[in-house]
């Protein structure tokens, strides 16, 4: 799950794929602003057939947190 | 105070933000040296020192804007480009959706016009876009007609492709936007250090 989130991450922006580390905040380490993150929330929900929402989107602040929270989603 | 300016390095947008809001912050309140940035709970960021002072920023790729003021506020940025469709189900209410009209400049023009107001208000409020998108409206026009009471909102074209708008509880935004030329130098020598998750009186 780890390698597919990168590749998504990497549809958004420019960083290399060892740059991309689990507790990588997507906002400060990896560039993202609020309309590229919610580009990613919806390519997430379809690769992973979730529904995500908005205020739990807004809590995600790490890479890890978005994959516990993918996890959790995927889990039920 | 509004502003914005040209980053062009590409994935240092974040950084500049701060550093066009250092920039603002000496100008308006002298500030210099260093200040501990917080983030309630909820994420949004204060002046740990000063939480009278409330500020936002925003940053797209090539461009950073910063909003300083008295009360809550909100600024975002984002350039005209082809939109994820499926957003505009996720975001905008049914009403916004049928002003998505012209051709495909016009309706990307309009659909950034309705998403950084929707981004403006959320910081403003406090909670990014954690809050239920599709129940809050605008009505394009100048100034921008929001459904939520209490709040005003200004919009601004940048640069030609470019869409800044700012959001500022219990009265308008001064129409006035400062685009300087270039990411100005660290004015004061200020340094960010962070601080703690808290939440200042007064805060929403």
């Amino acid at each position: 799950m780890f390698e597919q989130l990168k590749e998504m991450i990497r549809n958004y922006v420019q960083v290399a794929d060892e740059d991309i580390h689990r507790d990588s905040r997507f906002v400060e380490d990896l560039g993202f602003n609020s309309y590229e993150f919610m580009c990613l929330v919806g390519e997430v929900e379809d690769e992973f057939d979730i529904e995500v929402e908005e205020r739990e989107a807004a809590k995600i602040k790490t890479v890890q947190e978005a994959l516990d929270y993918i996890a959790t989603l995927t889990e039920e | 105070m509004i502003c914005t300016c040209p980053v062009p390095l590409e994935g240092q947008e974040h950084r500049a933000a701060y550093t066009l809001l250092a920039w603002a912050l000496h100008r308006l309140h002298g500030f210099s040296g260093r200040l501990v940035l917080s983030r309630t709970p909820e994420g949004k960021p204060f002046l740990h020192d000063f939480p009278k002072v409330r500020f936002s920023v925003s940053h797209c790729t090539g461009m950073v804007a910063c909003a300083v003021d008295c009360v809550e506020t909100g600024v975002d940025i984002e350039a005209v480009r082809p939109y994820s469709e499926r957003l505009t189900y996720r975001c905008l209410a049914p009403v916004e959706r049928e002003q998505l009209l012209g051709d495909s400049r016009e309706r990307e023009e309009a659909f950034f016009r309705f998403w950084t107001l929707k981004e403006s208000y959320g910081k403003a409020l406090g909670t990014g876009l954690g809050y239920p998108l599709r129940e809050v409206s605008f009505h394009l026009g100048d100034p921008p007609k929001s459904n939520v009471p209490g709040y005003f909102f200004i919009q601004k074209v940048i640069n030609k492709k470019f869409i800044l708008s700012v959001c500022k509880k219990g009265i308008p935004p001064e129409q006035t936007v400062t685009v300087l030329r270039h990411l100005p130098e660290r004015i004061g020598g200020i340094t960010y250090e962070d601080g703690s998750i808290a939440k200042p009186e007064g805060f929403g």
